[in-house]
């Protein structure tokens, strides 16, 4: 009978640990999308500092409205871009100033994807170990049951 | 599964889920709280390669209002602080939050005596982003 009381406990952990990898491969979608994310950011900025150090005073662009409208618009001064410099704060800067201000802002995002891809990893160490346990208490399932099944069986 | 489990050890089990969630939580708003240290931290070091004469702009929902260079640099230096206070504190939190967990293990653990032979599993292992 105490045998039976055994099985249930091991079936207790295994749901545990079964939810813990659960939430661990929920864990690592979810760094995914964050270092998703923080690509299309550089991507963005990548895209600015080649506008900014393409165009010149005087320069016309097509000023985007929304709904696929735009409209034409000139450079008056290169020399005063206005650029985000995060925490709810932007600086008019002159060219090379915003230039350098996005490049930051990417080293920035490099070093947060550079830790989100270490705390992936550990995440991912730490699920298999988890998957390996899970194997383990499945065979000592199986091999209690099988012991059980032999005493009943004697 | 939980079936096969005595009531006591499903309540257990059941308080050991929540603390999980409560893990996640914890995580999520330290990364959040982590994220805007960052990011504001960023803003001030950039002040430093910036004229006090420039014109700087406060982002108000889409609009850009002109202020002052010295009122921004007070605000990110306040902003940087309380946000580090806010990350220590969610620390703090983790940590309690993964002593309970463990104890609740244990706990857990002696309840279903020798039966499932393997250690237990690790802690509640939240970092999501």
């Amino acid at each position: 009978m105490m045998g039976g009381g055994g099985g249930g406990g091991g079936g207790g952990q295994m749901q545990q640990v079964a939810q813990e990898i659960e939430q661990m491969e929920q864990e690592v979608e979810a760094i995914d999308e964050e270092i998703e994310r923080l690509r299309e950011k550089q991507t963005d900025i990548d895209e600015a500092i080649e506008a900014i150090e393409t165009l010149d005073s005087g320069s016309t662009v097509q000023v985007p409205l929304g709904g696929d409208a735009y409209i034409r618009a000139t450079i008056e001064d290169i020399d005063e871009v206005v650029v985000s410099l995060g925490g709810g704060y932007s600086a008019e800067r002159e060219q090379d100033g915003a230039v350098s201000t996005l490049e930051t802002k990417k080293e920035t995002l490099d070093d947060h994807i550079s830790d989100l891809q270490e705390e992936k990893a550990e995440v991912e160490t730490e699920m298999e170990e988890l998957e390996q346990q899970a194997q383990q208490m499945q065979q000592q399932q199986m091999q209690q049951m099988m012991q059980q099944q032999e005493q009943e069986d004697e | 599964m939980q079936g096969n489990l005595p009531p006591e050890a499903q309540e257990k089990l059941e308080e050991l889920q929540d603390l999980q969630q409560t893990a996640q939580q914890v995580a999520a708003q330290k990364q959040q709280a982590e994220t805007e240290l960052q990011e504001s931290q960023t803003a001030l070091d950039e002040l430093d390669d910036i004229d006090e004469d420039s014109t700087m702009y406060r982002e108000v929902g889409e609009l850009l209002v002109k202020t002052e260079f010295d009122e921004a640099q007070d605000d990110l230096e306040e902003k940087v602080n309380s946000l580090e206070v806010r990350v220590e504190t969610l620390e703090k939190q983790e940590e309690r939050v993964q002593e309970q967990f463990e104890e609740l293990q244990s706990e857990l653990q002696q309840m279903l005596g020798g039966a499932g032979g393997a250690g237990p599993a690790g802690g509640p292992g939240a970092g999501g982003a």
